[in-house]
């Protein structure tokens, strides 16, 4: 099942090439848009649109699941420029951290999913 | 028998372990401090530092979110005394230097993106380079993506700050009639 001549680094760079895409294109915006969340939810409607709608907050989790998995490559990477040599240990703890963050944003999405809409 | 176990047996590309001890040079950790260059590269590389840190401050928010999301539905702004209070502390002014920062860091990692890009996209359709090989490459591809990342912040700032901008755009067209009622609860703002 699990064949050790094939690498699974394309699916990492994958995710990497992607979420730098996303992040040099539409996270500025995305950071812009959190400085003006100086006011309660309840006074924006910003806040609401986007969370409310499952087509916005669905891009929203996307968006940010691609950056995780870019930044978290891109550090698993640098470690061996910071003379630390990576081994399954720092392989585990890295895409694992990824894939906790990725699921805790599928967790909160399916729960604004099903509250709002069901 | 041993010949049927060695065939289905998938090829390995595991070299034999050698006996003697490898030779690793030895590198010290601040080699990028010292040219301008590699601090240029390694910069490059810590701005995912502070993106991971922005995911995290999202991730806090849309955890708060998905706690309060009946307080939001029925803007029970007392219910939601924590998810007000998080974006309180999002609008502290050490949050906003901060989210600054990532900004920089942000726009930094941008633009050392899109000029490293074309260098990695190879497209190659029936063996050969196509036509849109050549459009992707090169200046025509930065050009794009400076394009897209112009258009993706400008209209994204529009549509967080004037989302009434957007609607009265849309409504004279007939267009997300739906989705822009439910973007605005009972009525249209205007």
């Amino acid at each position: 099942m699990f064949r050790k001549d094939r690498s699974d680094e394309p699916i990492y760079w994958g995710l990497f090439g992607a979420g730098g895409m996303v992040v040099a294109i539409v996270l500025p915006a995305i950071i812009i848009a959190t400085m003006g969340l100086t006011h309660s939810v309840f006074d924006t409607a910003m806040f609401a649109n986007v969370i409310l709608s499952p087509v916005f907050s669905l891009a929203f989790i996307g968006i940010m699941i691609l950056c995780t998995w870019h930044a978290l490559h891109r550090i698993y990477h640098t470690l061996h420029d910071l003379t630390i040599h990576v081994g399954t240990l720092h392989h585990i703890i890295i895409y694992g951290l990824a894939l906790l963050i990725s699921l805790a944003f599928i967790g909160c999405y399916l729960i604004i999913l099903f509250k709002n809409f069901f | 028998m041993d010949l049927e176990k060695s065939t289905s047996k998938p090829m390995t590309m595991d070299l034999e372990k050698s006996t003697r001890k490898p030779f690793v040079r030895p590198v010290e950790a601040n080699w990028w401090t010292k040219k301008g260059f590699y601090l240029a590269y390694m910069l490059r590389e810590g701005t995912c530092l502070l993106v991971l840190a922005f995911v995290l401050e999202m991730l806090g928010l849309y955890i708060m979110t998905a706690l309060h999301i009946s307080d939001i539905q029925h803007m029970n702004q007392a219910g939601a005394k924590s998810l007000v209070n998080y974006i309180e502390f999002l609008g502290h002014p050490a949050m906003i230097v901060f989210n600054v920062l990532v900004l920089i860091a942000v726009l930094y990692h941008a633009f050392t993106w899109f000029p490293l890009m074309p260098k990695a996209t190879r497209v190659i359709i029936k063996d050969r380079k196509s036509g849109l090989y050549k459009l992707l490459e090169g200046k025509y591809l930065v050009a794009l993506l400076v394009l897209a990342f112009v258009t993706v912040t400008v209209a994204g700032v529009i549509f967080f700050y004037y989302p009434q901008l957007i609607a009265k755009l849309l409504t004279p067209l007939g267009l997300f009639e739906d989705s822009l009622k439910s973007m605005f609860g009972k009525g249209l703002p205007f």
